[in-house]
């Protein structure tokens, strides 16, 4: 069974990135079961997908300290949602820092130690600087799918299979952007 | 192709709990659906209005509210044709008048209410536990713990609202409506139902008098039916097992429950799952404790199933100890981490040791850390209206507040909203408070949805009771918090659709307001003195109308078809003093800064502004420039 948390901030894209997981990890025969909190996401509140697939799942939701990844959007986001990675579990988080709207007002300080933080006590960490990628893939909006594409290098799913659940998920004139996206994505990873 | 609409018998496609909802709405040959939206229920009515083309014979709408969609399921019940009513667990609140006649006058054809709980409270101001109403209104409930029963219970539900002559609740946690999963499909029906007609029944419909003992008598005794018959339902189900601990668990802390006992090597507990809460068949839950050292129930929210299982065992003289609430939490929502976390410590059984150093460490930085919460959106007209009544009334004013995306006013940088509890109690709660304080500004707040849903009457007495306060109705044109569904004041949907959009003034006109003016919330100068104005008038109550359409769907519609200029909006920096006006006082998020080669400086975000130009207008030394620029020919859609 694999436990993957997508997290960041509403608008980014979270909810999108979990759900062509999902498709990829359906139609490769896997039993799969996903939970979201709605509500504020679209309005810049933190936003989280907890998608497990395996033979048979039970629960929708990842326990404590058992995630086998944590993929973040945002670099504050990641530190939300630490405590469910697993001992050996790995954390991809993009290097963009998003002020919550506290922070804008002045009433609180947005961490600033927070690559180092992960140095110091994550063994299996990546933080990615995705505005190359983007920038050549041509949309910000693609973030969601470079991190995607970022995760795929340890997923079991060929690149035939992403494309296929991008395909299926995503709005057709948008495909071909997604496919770059995505391939760039893959590339970050060396 | 819309995949609810497939009709593939054994057919696996990923759905949404809600999109099952749907499907097992339209498997049960449903012929009329109502909702008023609500988190997490809102997609369902969604659902129905996307399947249009494909299920012709569906009437399916967004009702004014709660009470008014109860009571059209009702109508259509009575009418032959199975109908389902949809609404969130505060929403039964408003439905509850209905729903208790309609467990009185029983059903025609099958009624369906789908009930959305909020355990946590993530999208409502209240968790509030559905279940208990069952205790009065006599309604079976129904609780599906996975994405497939979501379906099967659904259809199953019209059956047994038949059977037994009541309306059948279903109750769906947002972690059940919201979750994904793999769903198998049934058959959708080959007839399609076709219309209905009215036939008198005077016994049932005319609650009067000795006829409504008589139904109230016929209501209890249809739920004793159904009592007899649960054993005979498969909607409970029992996993055998030797030990002598056994655990009662519903909806979707069922499949917690048995991860949590699986993580804990627990293998040989019996466990009853309840499929139907109520009501609960004594001897099913005697057979169950009987031999048993103790039950755990554990579910979500209160302990509706230990309350019935303790006095129907009390009743069979069995004194198995039931435990619940005293362990489970009956507040906030329940995961596999608690469950298992309170049953180690029941029992005496270690936790697995997955917790590391790393993880522990963030749990405690996680408390430190700047929330994170939603914030109205770029370009949100209702920013632009905080924004002016916060530099009206310099936060001197008591603040009515009420349930929209404008309850976001209660978070930085506004602040300024004072209370939120139901629907409707902005002017609700301050017309009486007015009553009884002196020599304080009172500035209220509504949207257009909800002023419609149960607003009206609450501003009829304050206007027949001389309340001294301004109401700003916030009209955005949309049910915007809950997806844009329509609201009555909706003109034009997206896809062009005409809607009758009720004249507000007019309907205010009507009741006795006299004093109506309009706002437009980008222009902050004339806004701000509009709301000065509107405080210094004094006297009865005063109404600003502050029209203007929701971004989100405005953005859509200019995607859609762009105008023939594009406007930007640029912060030149030689200008701009860093007076945080925009930054802070507003809070625009395509407001941002960044470091420059000699210091930083504030900019827009080119991609992320909605060129509503609140900014433009609000900024004390022009530094926010405005361009306008011809798009290119064949860029407007002729």
């Amino acid at each position: 069974m694999k436990n993957v948390i997508f997290a960041g901030v509403g608008g980014q894209g979270v909810i999108l990135a979990s759900k062509i997981l999902m498709e990829a990890a359906m139609a490769a025969g896997y039993d799969v079961k996903e939970s979201e909190v709605h509500g504020m996401a679209q309005r810049g509140g933190s936003v989280d997908c907890h998608v497990r697939y395996g033979k048979k799942v039970y629960s929708p939701l990842i326990e404590k300290g058992t995630a086998d990844f944590v993929v973040c959007l945002e670099l504050l986001e990641t530190m939300r949602k630490l405590e469910y990675l697993k001992s050996d579990g790995m954390i991809i988080v993009n290097r963009e820092k998003i002020d919550p709207a506290p922070v804008e007002a002045g009433l609180e300080k947005y961490p600033s130690d927070i690559e180092d933080w992960l140095k110091a006590n994550v063994g299996k960490h990546l933080v990615l600087d995705t505005k190359a990628a983007l920038r050549e893939a041509g949309s910000a909006k693609a973030l969601n799918i470079v991190m995607l594409g970022a995760l795929s290098n340890y997923l079991e799913f060929s690149d035939e299979e992403w494309a296929s659940a991008i395909r299926a998920l995503v709005k057709e004139k948008f495909v071909d952007m997604n496919l770059k996206a995505f391939a760039l994505g893959k590339g970050l990873v060396a | 192709m819309n995949q609810l609409a497939l009709n593939e018998k054994g057919r696996t496609i990923l759905a949404m709990g809600n999109d099952a909802i749907v499907r097992g709405g339209l498997e049960a040959g449903l012929g009329y659906f109502s909702t008023y939206p609500g988190t997490p229920a809102s997609e369902i009515g969604e659902g129905y209005l996307a399947l249009r083309k494909e299920f012709p014979h569906i009437h399916a709408e967004f009702s004014v509210n709660e009470h008014v969609a109860a009571h059209g399921a009702q109508g259509a019940s009575w009418a032959g044709v199975r109908s389902m009513v949809a609404m969130k667990h505060v929403g039964m609140n408003v439905a509850a008048e209905v729903l208790h006649f309609a467990g009185y006058t029983g059903v025609r054809s099958g009624l369906v209410v789908v009930i959305g709980s909020d355990p946590g409270a993530t999208s409502s101001t209240s968790e509030q536990d559905d279940r208990w109403y069952s205790l009065h209104t006599h309604l079976p409930i129904l609780e599906p713990s996975t994405i497939q029963e979501a379906k099967d219970f659904t259809a199953l539900a019209f059956e047994l609202s038949e059977r037994y002559n009541l309306p059948v609740i279903l109750n769906a946690p947002s972690k059940l409506c919201h979750n994904i999963g793999s769903l198998r499909l049934g058959a959708l029906p080959d007839v399609l139902p076709a219309g209905g007609r009215f036939e008198r029944n005077p016994n049932r419909y005319i609650n009067l008098f000795g006829g409504s003992v008589a139904n109230h008598r016929r209501a209890m005794e249809a739920v004793e039916n159904l009592r007899k018959d649960v054993p005979t339902l498969g909607l409970n189900r029992l996993l055998p097992g030797s030990g002598k601990i056994g655990f009662i668990s519903s909806s979707v802390n069922y499949p917690y429950l048995l991860e949590a006992l699986f993580l804990l090597g627990i293998t040989d507990a019996p466990v009853l799952k309840i499929g139907l809460s109520f009501p609960l068949n004594a001897r099913e839950i005697e057979s169950f404790a009987e031999g048993l050292e103790r039950v755990y129930v554990v579910e979500e929210l209160e302990g509706f199933i230990e309350f019935q299982a303790k006095r129907l065992l009390y009743d069979s003289g069995l004194r198995t100890p039931v435990i619940g609430k005293a362990v489970f939490p009956a507040y906030g929502e329940l995961d596999v981490d608690i469950i298992t976390g309170r049953i180690a410590d029941e029992l005496g059984v270690k936790l697995p040791g997955r917790m590391t150093r790393a993880n522990e460490l963030a749990d405690r930085l996680a408390g430190d850390l700047p929330p994170r919460q939603g914030a109205f959106c770029t370009g949100c007209p209702h920013r632009a209206t905080l924004y002016s009544i916060v530099k009206a009334t310099g936060r001197d004013a008591v603040f009515a507040g009420d349930i929209g995306c404008y309850t976001l006013s209660c978070l930085p940088p506004f602040r300024a909203f004072d209370w939120v509890t139901c629907m409707n109690c902005g002017v609700g709660i301050a017309q009486g408070l007015l009553q009884k304080i002196e020599g304080e500004d009172l500035i209220a707040y509504v949207g257009d949805s909800t002023f419609f849903h149960s607003g009206i009457p609450g501003l009829i007495n304050a206007v027949q009771q001389n309340a001294d306060l301004v109401l700003i109705i916030l009209d955005n044109k949309w049910v915007a918090m809950t997806g844009h569904q329509p609201s009555p004041t909706t003109d034009t949907t997206l896809d062009g659709t005409r809607m009758r959009p009720v004249d507000i003034k007019g309907l205010l006109k009507s009741i006795g307001v006299s004093y109506v003016r309009t706002i437009k919330p980008f222009n902050i100068k004339a806004s701000m003195a509009a709301i000065k104005d509107a405080i210094r008038a004094r006297g009865g109550v005063r109404v600003l109308i502050a029209e203007e359409e929701c971004a989100l769907q405005y953005g859509r519609r200019i995607a859609r078809e762009p105008g023939e200029y594009e406007v930007y909006y640029q912060i030149d920096a030689e200008r701009c003093q860093k007076c945080n006006e925009c930054y802070i006082e507003l809070g625009c998020p395509a407001i941002r800064r960044e470091d420059t080669a000699d210091g930083w400086r504030y900019y827009i975000e080119e991609a992320s502004c909605l060129r509503c130009g609140a900014c433009h207008d609000l900024c004390l030394n022009s530094a926010i420039l405005r361009t306008e620029i011809r798009r290119p020919v064949g860029a407007v859609k002729s």
